[in-house]
């Protein structure tokens, strides 16, 4: 993956036509804000990835100096796996090239969704009935269609748009599959993602806020130590359900060209013609979501204290 | 069993005269075959025959059901020309992309139509098949024997751990690679010589056939059929979990009480516990729907001309992605939205008589 050319546009790019009137100056202003926004975003974004290939970098080094280190104890393991099982011993490092890249993009999206969830959830529960009807209808949108069809619609619909985005200097964004998948996947994460948290709040009981209340706790105070880490508590097994299935839906981005795990896998078996791939892949997916499910029940277990079996007191 | 005795017979065994009664035992099992492959036939046939008849019974229903259509089809006809003719005067620059969704030449909305019913065929063919997968999961999850249980609990964490896509491929390719390993196994050819298949179907002119079975080489797996099993597999896996959760939802002491009253088992499950199961399991069955709705449009990858494959083959003939990417989630959106209104329905329908909170 090949993080594209995010050069910072100078802040006055959207800025409309100077013109006179207090009309024209709230546009400007808004059009400054706005156009300072996405600069801002570009900056932050330009930071991440470039951070982002650091530590890939960082890690890659650290992955060569152990395979140097450990040379003698892998290379002969390496012999017998190329002498008795030739396509796991030419095919198997092109997977786990592709199992890190559905790593990288599930914790991105997962990162950038959780984050948008957050409004979308405060969104839908707000008493404004506009705002609620657009959040109403995102979720509705995203949770109705295919995957499938979100990523073809993002990523072959934007080609049509090209001078719009061309003009917002977006266009390197959205001529890539890979962020053109990782868009999709984040926006449809998302809409999930707030579903579970508006149960997360509305699970809180009612007689907890109100005890809360009678304690004479400050609304935030509430916010902080009854309903969050109650609405966590509910969310956090649906939550955790959430992450396996992005990891599995991930596997769609192979429909537009990406090299993640079903994209290797689909690669290998076209050269090889070889069924077994699609077993190690099969292998690779199961370790992946089975282990995700233990570490979350492990999370689970710590972050509900009242489950666990009373400490001894000594008395 | 003349036939089986004739000298055209014994020329196609490999080994004729010195192996007795390894001949007898390969003359015994090509009969049994033989007559398994025949009854096999009756029923076919029989089935071919009900089937006609219920289509000879439905006949003029269809007629009439079809004049009803062909009326509704000129009313909403001629709503859709006047509709045209405003836009066309109102908004002439919409024009184009409305014919190009239209029914008419150059217009893909048959193209879409036709995928949407494939869509729909294997959404409601996988949720009855899934649906008979997660009661009998259900079952043996919850059956006193652990074998059944370890089954049970290793059939849902693979399919629920591997992504729909990569099972469906690995149906695909599995059953193929899967029959061609049997057939190489069982060497198909020689095994059919060996029991004289062909001759002994040959009595009942069915010989032609079995010729043509017995020189298999490669399957080409029907990618419905193969959409169709991994999707109701995944739907399996899932509906199980529901309807355990939902089994055990049922309250113990119920069921205790109904067996204290004299009620038979039977009755316990008829009365008691599947009406409260439908009231716990809808809301998940609802969701596994809607996911196997939107698990469908996957099977476009292994070819199958459904409503996702046509809207890309219209994509890669107009040039125009953004309107039938977008008119396709919007006719998901219509199939899901209808599906959550009719679930909505049914859970208040399941549990009527259960006091609000």
């Amino acid at each position: 993956m090949e993080p594209p050319d995010v050069a910072p546009l100078p802040p006055d790019v959207a800025m409309p036509p100077a013109g006179d009137g207090f009309l024209d100056m709230v546009l400007h202003a808004i059009g400054a804000f706005f156009s300072g926004l996405l600069w801002l975003l570009e900056v932050v974004i330009g930071a991440l990835v470039w951070a982002g290939g650091q530590f890939k970098h960082a890690l890659r080094e650290v992955w060569l100096f152990l395979g140097d280190i450990l040379s003698p104890l892998l290379d002969p393991i390496g012999a017998l796996i190329m002498e008795h099982m030739p396509i796991l011993g030419k095919y198997g490092p092109k997977l786990l090239d592709g199992l890190w890249t559905t790593v990288e993009l599930v914790t991105l999206a997962l990162l950038i969704g959780g984050l948008l969830a957050v409004p979308v959830a405060l969104a839908l529960s707000t008493r404004f009935t506009p705002i609620r009807w657009v959040a109403t209808a995102y979720i509705f949108f995203f949770r109705g269609t295919p995957l499938l069809a979100q990523i073809f619609l993002i990523y072959y619909g934007s080609g049509q748009f090209r001078d719009f985005f061309e003009g917002l200097g977006l266009w390197g964004v959205f001529r890539e599959a890979y962020w053109c998948a990782l868009i999709a996947f984040s926006l449809n994460t998302a809409a999930y993602t707030a579903e579970i948290l508006r149960g997360g709040i509305l699970g809180v009981p009612a007689g907890e806020i109100e005890a809360a209340k009678a304690l004479g706790m400050s609304r935030f105070m509430i916010l902080r130590r009854v309903i969050l880490p109650g609405a966590y508590r509910i969310a956090l097994p649906a939550y955790g359900n959430e992450i396996i299935l992005m990891i599995k839906a991930s596997a769609v981005a192979m429909v537009v060209t990406i090299l993640d795990l079903m994209g290797q896998t689909k690669r290998a078996y076209a050269q090889s013609f070889s069924f077994d791939v699609y077993l190690y892949a099969a292998l690779l997916y199961l370790l992946l979501t089975w282990g995700l499910s233990r570490a979350w029940k492990r999370l689970e277990d710590w972050m509900n204290p009242q489950r666990r079996p009373p400490a001894h007191t000594g008395g | 069993m003349t036939a089986a005795l004739s000298p055209t017979m014994n020329t196609d065994l490999p080994v004729p005269v010195e192996a007795g009664l390894g001949t007898f035992l390969a003359d015994v099992a090509g009969w049994l075959i033989a007559a398994l492959a025949s009854l096999f036939h009756v029923i076919g046939l029989a089935f071919g025959l009900i089937f006609d008849l219920i289509g000879l019974l439905w006949w003029p229903i269809g007629q009439v059901l079809g004049f009803g259509l062909d009326a509704l089809g000129l009313v909403f006809g001629g709503i859709g020309s006047a509709l045209y003719d405003v836009i066309g005067a109102e908004f002439p620059a919409a024009l184009p992309y409305i014919d190009l969704l239209g029914f008419g030449r150059g217009g893909w909305g048959d193209d879409l139509w036709q995928g949407l019913q494939l869509t729909m065929q294997l959404a409601v063919i996988a949720l009855a098949v899934g649906l008979t997968i997660g009661f009998l999961g259900a079952g043996a999850k919850l059956a006193p024997s652990k074998f059944l249980n370890r089954v049970g609990n290793l059939y849902t964490v693979l399919v629920r751990g591997l992504p729909e896509l990569l099972t469906l491929l690995l149906i695909y390719y599995g059953i193929q690679f899967g029959i061609q390993a049997l057939i190489e196994l069982i060497r198909l050819p020689e095994l059919c010589a060996a029991v004289g298949l062909a001759d002994k179907l040959d009595l009942v002119g069915l010989g032609d056939g079995a010729r043509a079975f017995c020189a298999t080489e490669t399957v080409d797996v029907s990618s419905f059929v193969a959409g169709i099993i991994a999707l109701s597999l995944v739907f399996g896996a899932f509906a199980t979990e529901v309807l355990r959760g939902a089994i055990l939802a049922v309250p113990k002491g119920q069921l205790e009480a109904a067996r204290a009253i004299g009620m038979s088992r039977a009755l316990v499950i008829r009365r008691i516990l599947v009406p409260q199961v439908w009231r716990f399991a809808l809301p998940g069955l609802g969701n596994l729907w809607l996911n196997l709705v939107k698990d469908t449009s996957l099977v476009s990858v292994i070819a199958l001309d459904e409503l996702m494959r046509k809207t890309s083959i219209a994509v890669g003939v107009t040039k125009e992605p953004f309107l039938f990417y977008g008119a396709t989630c919007l006719l998901y959106l219509v199939v899901t939205g209808i599906s959550m209104t009719v679930f909505a329905r049914a859970e208040r329908w399941a549990s009527r008589g259960v006091r609000r909170a």
